[in-house]
């Protein structure tokens, strides 16, 4: 039996190795700017085989000895046909022509028929341009915003940035940003997210049917890539907005061999607002601002060696100052008070590509990333300029890896496209550290730092996945992924198999399923409804073990309409080893550990979305349905029963569409409903004894007291919304300037944001608060 | 005509402004559960004071009447193991026993039988911490004038256990205000500081106040009671998680705050206290 084995294998060994095949690689870029192309097609007609682009433009196909008729396309740009003799390995750098200029309306996306040919399920493909166009909320382009708009994607509250994906929570997403996890998407509390459209290349998200190369969430994948920045000529784009400005620029460093690209973005509400501030406070001013900086330089040694360095800094802060002084027989004294709060990145990846030969491509990749959080209170009091007294109390909290993963692309014919590779991520979390500090009093003086110390824990990886033709029907995508942690002591370690499995059972009809284990060894510690930069990342320990889920997915994919694709998927996922705040516990009780205020249950979702999406021509745009459930279960919550997931939601609808009337002139419209989110309301109320000085005193009056029993078990009104937006475009001598106005909640809808109860002429009646009423936004960009 | 264009910009961003802040409010209908009422049990017991207990009827949420207090329940207080009835005073409306000294280390049982449900909690009365002085200091303005007095009261924490701790003030004429600080383990309330000791095991700590000489009382003079209560840890989350539902009820950024509950089959307290005074004339 043995014997046998081995000879079938050599048999087969030889078949491949004497046939005359021959591999043609190369890359495929924009003519214009040398900017990638990730997802390109290159197809041969004789012999039908194709192959994609990957995540730095690159193709390897493998054909016989003989003619090539090969089609390079790519929706937006004109496709490159040639007809060549393939007698040897071949490299073709392909470079592809915009069909309509740069600097006006670009319509990129998807091959047409892509969806229904690929053996992945639950990925969609964002445009940049398409973000770009839609109606923006403050005149500010958002990337986490547009992705809310996919079916199967919820955003949180009103206006906010997180993402809900398949009833999973906010830190069940894995947000890469040129590969590197990024752990808090959030500036100004979560309204805006941290991406500036300007600098990025391409966006995917992955719901379900998980690649191997990913893991290390339960819910989603958000795979952002910057540009590289063009290779070819110095662009720019500058804008100026209701609350922030932002600035592109690129260009070759040395032509066609190395570029760059910086962008940076600073809000200015604290400045604009100062002399309010200053006229509201006499003695003292306040303010808050964000700012953020992307950078890549990328430099290409050969057709096999490419170094890339890319770089995220960004960063949130909110102040106070106060500072008075006066004399007092003769002496000066003053008093200084200081409070400050901030949050943000720092990412950066130094990645280099090397091509082995035409059919193996590899990366390795080092990163760095890390969310800091931290806030502070000082006070000082001096005397002749002398500190006579000092106070202060500040806290840190946050998250840094290092990581280095090292992967390959291995094309050995058009029938497989093997990925594999391996991760090593070394974390270190600080869940709080209080530095606490007196001087100066009467007290004994303290000077002391208290909190969860610092954890640092190794998390590795080792992954592979093949991407089979079968046949012409059958496609599967099959790997697995082996992944381990280690922290204080405690190793865990799973295999996380994962397949998708596509059948092409018409042209443009295709039927596909999906199953994929996930494992996510941290966990996010959050106790309210909005992202709030308080809220902490946290390994799995001991007692605090890893998340797990199982997803189900199957759906039916067509293209049968034309310039149209459609789809309809259902899902079932069960997630494990969730944590949730105990009942009463929250970050004010500080004396016993984060580990104790915690518990662990489980979650389960189910439901499915209608997709239907327009890439081609002057309308583009999508429509999404999504009907869900998700639940929670915990021991120690709700009395132990199921209850739905604060952000449940039955129905969800999103419209999102553009139109080009002109090359002068676009327009967009985003209308969003969504059934109310999940909330716990109080079902009684009785007295509180507050006042232990005055038991004798019979009170007319006490305090009341309100009793919640269960949680989530009330629904908010539905939400709805309609956006609009014009973006009119004109051609200047050296640039091209586009002035966008928008308009946010057309028809003034008053969305619940939250409820309460209110006294009303002896009346008490469940109120609704609604934060953002119909809001104008404008912008002015100069493109050059 | 720049200044004038800067001030257009400025009033445009506070226009601006206005339009974000602006909050639209509305009353909306929904049905909300009713699953009958629990019989309510305040008992906060003071160590070497007669034991009182209140007893109330809960109600439904939308409910705005005043609360109904029970006046023919069965309240039975096990102390230490033996057990014994506590009656009705009609005048304060509360079930006591003036014949009962509570002592310090006791184990007390509140029982309670009523018509609509039966409920009870437990509680060890917490041990004397004495206040060990009230200084006090003139406090001068920002200005540099005298405008009242600082209030010094100091208290030596127990070492190596936990402890909980309130501090209070009652004055018919005059009323000081704690000088908040950031303190950890520390929340300030409007007439109470409520404090948990981790961050000071065994150390003296000092609390400050300053009384401000008002208008009307400027000529008088007046006494200040000054009361340092050692909770049991019961009592202690019950006061913290209460004030916290008070303060954060309409706070949209938290999950809904639940007020610490110890009474089996119905809801109140069943906590203690002991009790240090000092009083001071100023």
């Amino acid at each position: 039996m043995y014997k046998s084995i081995v000879f079938i294998l050599i048999i087969t060994y030889s078949l491949v190795s004497f046939s005359q095949r021959f591999t043609i690689s190369g890359y495929v870029s924009d003519a214009k700017s040398g900017e990638k192309l990730i997802g390109a097609s290159v197809y041969d007609t004789i012999s039908k085989r194709g192959t994609i682009t990957n995540a730095y433009g690159f193709y390897s196909l493998t054909l016989n000895e003989g003619q090539a008729v090969l089609i390079i396309s790519y929706v937006g740009y004109t496709p490159y046909i040639e007809k060549t003799s393939i007698q040897t390995n071949i490299v073709k750098n392909i470079q592809l022509e915009p069909t309509i200029q740069l600097n006006e309306v670009v319509v990129v996306g998807q091959r047409e028929n892509r969806q229904v040919e690929s053996s992945q399920i639950s990925v969609t493909q964002i445009p940049v341009q398409t973000i770009k166009q839609l109606p923006v909320f403050f005149s500010e382009t958002d990337i986490l915003k547009t992705i809310q708009l996919l079916p199967g994607v919820q955003s949180g509250g009103e206006g906010t940035s997180g993402l809900y994906v398949r009833g999973g929570g906010p830190d069940q997403n894995l947000i890469l940003l040129d590969g590197v996890p990024v752990y808090n998407c959030d500036h100004l509390f979560g309204f805006f997210s941290v991406f500036n459209a300007d600098a990025i290349n391409n966006i995917t998200l992955i719901k379900g049917g998980f690649p191997a190369r990913y893991g290390g969430r339960l819910s989603s994948v958000l795979d952002i890539r910057m540009k590289e920045g063009n290779l070819n000529e110095h662009h720019g784009i500058f804008s100026i907005g209701l609350i922030s400005s932002k600035l592109m620029l690129e260009g070759p460093l040395k032509k066609k061999k190395s570029s760059y690209l910086v962008s940076a973005r600073r809000t200015y509400i604290d400045i604009l607002a100062q002399p309010i501030i200053r006229a509201a406070a006499n003695d003292g001013t306040a303010g808050y601002y964000f700012y953020d900086v992307n950078s890549k330089i990328n430099y290409i040694f050969s057709d096999t060696n490419r170094l890339y360095l890319s770089f995220y800094l960004g960063n949130d802060k909110a102040y106070s100052r106060y500072k008075d002084s006066y004399y007092d027989g003769g002496n000066r004294y003053e008093k200084k008070l200081k409070a400050a709060l901030g949050w943000g990145n720092i990412i950066s990846a130094l990645r280099w590509n090397h091509l082995f030969n035409p059919k193996l491509f590899s990366n390795v990749t080092t990163t760095f990333s890390r969310y800091r959080f931290n806030v502070g209170i000082e006070s000082k009091q001096q005397t002749n300029n002398v500190n006579t007294a000092e106070y202060s109390l500040k806290y840190f909290s946050g998250i840094h890896d290092f990581s280095t993963l090292i992967d390959f692309d291995y094309r050995p014919n058009s029938d497989h496209n093997i990925m594999f590779g391996t991760l090593v991520t070394y974390h270190t979390f600080s869940p709080g550290i209080n530095v606490f500090k007196v001087t100066g009093t009467n007290d004994d003086n303290i000077d002391t730092t208290f909190g969860n110390k610092n954890i640092y824990a190794y998390e590795l990886a080792a992954f592979i996945e093949d991407d089979i033709s079968i046949n012409a029907l059958f496609k599967v995508n099959a790997g697995f992924r082996q992944s381990m942690f280690f922290v204080r002591r405690t190793w865990y370690s799973k295999l996380e198999p994962r397949i998708s499995l596509r059948y092409l059972f018409h042209e443009q009809w295709s039927v596909k399923l999906a199953y994929s284990q996930m494992n996510q060894y941290i966990h996010l510690l959050t106790n309210s409804g909005i992202g709030l930069p308080t809220d902490l990342w946290l390994p799995v320990t001991d007692k605090i073990k890893p998340q797990h889920s199982t997803q189900y997915a199957i759906g039916l994919f067509t293209s049968v309409l034309k310039g149209f694709e459609a789809s309809i998927e259902g899902y079932y996922k069960t997630m494990n080893n969730i944590i949730e705040y105990k009942e009463g516990s929250s970050f004010f009780m500080e004396t016993s550990s984060w580990e104790d205020k915690v518990t662990m249950g489980k979650g389960w979702a189910y439901g499915s979305e209608f997709f239907i999406r327009k890439n081609k021509g002057n309308t583009t745009g999508w429509i999404g349905y999504t009907l869900s459930w998700s639940w929670r279960q915990f021991s120690d919550l709700n009395f132990g029963k199921a209850y739905p997931y604060r952000y449940d939601r039955r129905h969800d609808v999103s419209v999102a569409v553009t139109h080009k009337f002109s090359d002068r002139t676009d327009v967009g419209l985003v209308w969003v409903y969504g059934t109310g989110n999940a909330i716990s309301l109080p079902i009684e109320q009785y007295p509180a004894w507050d006042n232990i000085l005055n038991q004798h005193v019979n009170y007319e009056y006490y305090p009341t007291i309100e009793y919640y029993d269960g949680r989530n078990g009330f629904r908010m009104p539905s939400y709805h919304r309609l956006d609009l937006s014009v973006n009119m475009h004109k051609k200047r001598k050296y640039y091209t300037r586009t002035w966008s106005i928008g308009v946010y909640n057309v028809y003034n809808r008053k969305n619940p944001y939250y409820l309460y109860f209110k006294h009303d002429n002896n009346r008490k009646r469940l109120t609704q608060i609604s934060l953002f009423p119909l809001i104008p936004s404008f912008s002015y960009t100069m493109n050059f | 005509m720049k200044k004038n264009k800067k001030n257009t910009i400025i009033w445009l961003f506070a226009i601006m402004l206005l339009i974000v802040s602006f909050s639209c409010e509305k009353y909306i209908d929904m049905e909300i559960t009713d699953k009958g009422r629990k019989p309510v049990v305040n008992a906060i017991l003071i160590a070497d004071s007669i034991p009182i207990v209140k007893i109330f009827q809960s109600m439904h949420i939308l409910d705005n009447k005043p609360f109904k207090k029970i006046t023919d329940a069965q309240v039975r207080l096990i102390i230490n193991g033996q057990s014994k009835m506590l009656l009705f005073d009609s005048l304060t409306e509360v079930y006591t026993d003036t014949n009962i000294i509570l002592q310090p280390f006791s184990e007390v049982t509140v029982d309670v039988q009523t018509g609509f449900g039966n409920a009870k909690g437990k509680t060890v009365i917490p041990v004397n911490i004495p206040i060990l002085s009230i200084d006090t200091v003139s406090h001068y303005s920002n200005e540099g004038n005298y405008d009242g007095v600082e209030i010094r009261l100091r208290f030596s924490d127990v070492p190596n256990e936990k402890n909980y701790y309130m501090i209070s003030f009652k004055s018919s004429t005059m009323t000081p205000t704690f000088e908040e600080t950031n303190d950890p383990g520390f929340d300030y309330f409007y007439d109470k500081v409520l404090i948990s000791d981790f961050a000071f095991d065994g150390k003296v700590k000092t609390i400050k106040l300053i009384c401000y000489r008002s208008i009307d009382y400027y000529f008088q003079t007046g006494t200040i009671e000054f009361f340092l209560f050692h909770l049991d840890e019961s009592l202690y989350k019950y006061q913290l998680s209460f004030n916290k539902q008070q303060n954060t009820s309409a706070s949209p950024f938290s999950e809904p705050v639940i007020v610490f509950n110890n009474i089996v089959n119905g809801y109140g307290i069943c906590g203690s206290a002991n009790v240090s005074k000092v009083t001071i004339n100023l």
